[in-house]
């Protein structure tokens, strides 16, 4: 897995690409510390390049979230594919986890947060 | 479910989950699902949860992953040298994810049960062989003569 990233103002998006797995897992986590470093902590996780995911990307998702929310950020997810959604479905992730309809509704979202405080902006 | 059976030994760590799992689904691609959809994609999850189990809890060299399909749907065995393990514990789903404070992991066996129609556990041979059947209930699947 290969995780590019853009930064759109204050916000930044990853996309990983390829399966998001136990073997690669700490990968995404690792990169989500960075950025909370840089004082980023607005991420949008755009899933569209995304072709599998298992318990550990789930759990490096959520672990994500928690690190980001812990720097009054957050997490918000886009581009998934119906089975990747049904995993965070079944485990309510998606309950903690917002998931938006299009990649522009997810940057509004992230914007809007950071407006109203925390992190870059 | 004995029409067509691939069994594949493999080394079980992490990395080489990935290679069984990209197998399986090249397995299932040619067989019943060509642009591997949703069915495809449920199976690989299960049999990637069981197969980390075997390489983050099992302690064994090598483990065996046997595949077989027929018109019905796919059953998979996979067996690896051991302590028997009790699954019993780790089958329920944790604190969901939802809880802020809520897991980071434990999913792997609740989402095994989900995901296929039937699951079961012998310990035999000093090996653990899991076993999960999963149907095809999708009409979008036909399968090759």
């Amino acid at each position: 897995m290969e995780i590019k990233v853009e930064v759109d103002n204050n916000v930044v998006i990853l996309r990983p690409v390829g399966s998001l797995v136990a073997s690669t897992a700490e990968f995404l986590k690792a990169q989500v510390a960075k950025l909370v470093e840089k004082n980023y902590v607005h991420v949008l996780l755009d899933m569209a390049k995304l072709e599998f995911i298992d318990s550990s990307g789930l759990g490096a998702c959520i672990a994500a979230n928690k690190t980001l929310a812990g720097s009054e950020g957050g997490l918000v997810c886009t581009g998934a594919s119906e089975p990747v959604r049904k995993i965070f479905r079944i485990t309510r992730a998606d309950q903690k986890i917002p998931f938006a309809d299009s990649r522009l509704d997810g940057l509004r979202i992230l914007q809007d947060k950071a407006f109203k405080g925390g992190g870059k902006g | 479910m004995t029409d067509r059976t691939i069994t594949l030994t493999f080394t079980p760590d992490f990395r080489t989950v990935d290679l069984v799992r990209a197998a399986l689904q090249g397995i299932c691609r040619e067989l019943f699902e060509p642009d591997g959809g949703a069915f495809t994609f449920e199976l690989a999850l299960a049999a990637t949860e069981a197969m980390n189990n075997v390489a983050e809890h099992s302690g064994a060299s090598v483990a065996e992953l046997e595949v077989a399909a027929d018109e019905e749907g796919v059953v998979l065995r996979l067996a690896s040298p051991g302590e028997r393990f009790d699954s019993s514990a780790a089958a329920a789903m944790p604190d969901d994810a939802s809880d802020p404070d809520g897991a980071e992991g434990g999913y792997g066996l609740a989402l095994i049960q989900e995901l296929v129609d039937r699951l079961e556990f012998v310990y035999e041979n000093g090996r653990n062989v899991l076993t999960l059947y999963k149907r095809f209930n999708n009409e979008g699947i036909t399968k090759e003569g």
